[in-house]
């Protein structure tokens, strides 16, 4: 009878791990993207995805029926980012959007695959300035600016992530667009 | 122009969330107002490359690191989080309301852990001289009469018999 028992765990136990196995490969790029685009393809981008789905398997118990999955994984990879930015104190600085003569603040401590001048060239001057604007926004923008104009997800679906009502993430929506617009208006054609 | 509270309405076309009331009315300024046809053009260009961001799939062996990093750290979710999670998961592919998805959890859980310990703690009561023992001697004595003797009289009174034993005990 013990035996039965065993089988019976175990059995349950390789379904838990196929199933879990399921959810990382159904998610794995989609997370590992969003993470590179918060971090700056920091070296770290792998090991933080890594801890992404240590988390959610620790706390699967957390995960909310009225939420989707994605939903659930990016919220859970964007507190990470987070604390791992403050807990390093080498989050991206804050660019005043009122002070566009900061140049300075665009360069960035280019750091990951982009770095790389070969790789840095075959992506289009107006790319990677946006992706140097988008990293230099505080964090609150870029998250919101990150998760609707590149991830694709709708206004509820990141008020869910980021924990925020909807009027909040729409307004920093804007101020993101807003500040990007006017640091890259020499690059976007609207300097006249 | 001050054209600062036609920015939202612009952002709003630019992502085609803009309702068609709200829509006309910024069309109506857009044909007015050159400095907001280059706002919208240049909020157009931004989204459009912003989308263009190409897409950074998991690196080589992603799922083999993670599975050892798991084995390493001895992470183990506990069982109730898993049953929430299937019964979720179940919810969403079969549409199966929760608490029904739950109660057939519960019940096929409770079957196939319960059964066999509820089996050999019936077999260990049998062993200590209590109620369970007459039990299991009857349903023997039923059984080996059956076995010699399969005729439907014979069954009939022997479960008879042994009811009545069991009610009066």
């Amino acid at each position: 009878m013990q035996s039965g028992l065993t089988v019976t765990f175990d059995r349950a136990a390789a379904e838990r791990a196929e199933e879990f196995e399921s959810l990382v490969r159904d998610h794995k790029d989609r997370i590992y993207g969003y993470v590179c685009r918060l971090t700056n393809d920091s070296p770290d981008a792998e090991d933080l995805t890594q801890e992404v789905f240590v988390r959610a398997y620790q706390s699967i118990h957390s995960f909310r029926r009225d939420a989707a999955v994605d939903t659930w994984l990016y919220r859970i990879a964007t507190n990470l980012v987070i604390d791992r930015f403050r807990r390093e104190k080498r989050a991206p600085r804050w660019v005043s959007v009122e002070r566009d003569e900061d140049q300075a603040a665009l360069e960035l401590p280019a750091v990951g695959r982009y770095s790389d001048p070969q790789a840095s060239a075959q992506l289009g001057e107006l790319q990677r300035q946006v992706r140097l604007a988008v990293q230099a926004l505080p964090e609150k923008l870029r998250s919101v600016v990150v998760l609707h104009d590149l991830e694709g997800l709708a206004y509820d679906e990141i008020a869910r992530v980021l924990g925020c009502p909807l009027g909040t993430i729409k307004s920093r929506l804007f101020n993101a667009r807003t500040a990007l617009k006017r640091k890259l208006a020499g690059y976007l054609g609207g300097e006249e | 122009m001050n054209c600062k509270k036609w920015e939202s309405e612009l952002n709003a076309l630019a992502s085609d969330v803009c309702e068609p009331g709200r829509r006309a009315r910024v069309e109506a300024h857009l044909r007015e107002c050159a400095a907001c046809r280059v706002s919208l053009a240049m909020t157009r260009r931004l989204l459009v490359t912003l989308k263009s961001d190409p897409v950074r799939p998991a690196p080589e062996g992603f799922e083999g690191r993670l599975r050892l990093r798991l084995a390493e750290q001895h992470v183990q979710p506990s069982l109730a989080g898993w049953l929430g999670w299937t019964a979720c998961r179940l919810e969403r592919r079969l549409g199966l309301p929760l608490p029904a998805t739950a109660a057939a959890l519960c019940l096929a859980i409770g079957l196939s852990v319960g059964a066999p310990i509820g089996w050999s703690r019936l077999q260990s009561r049998s062993d200590d001289g209590s109620y369970v023992r007459l039990a299991v001697a009857r349903h023997n004595e039923i059984q080996a009469t059956l076995d010699g003797d399969p005729d439907s009289e014979v069954r009939n009174a022997s479960i008879e018999l042994t009811t009545g034993e069991l009610l009066s005990d």
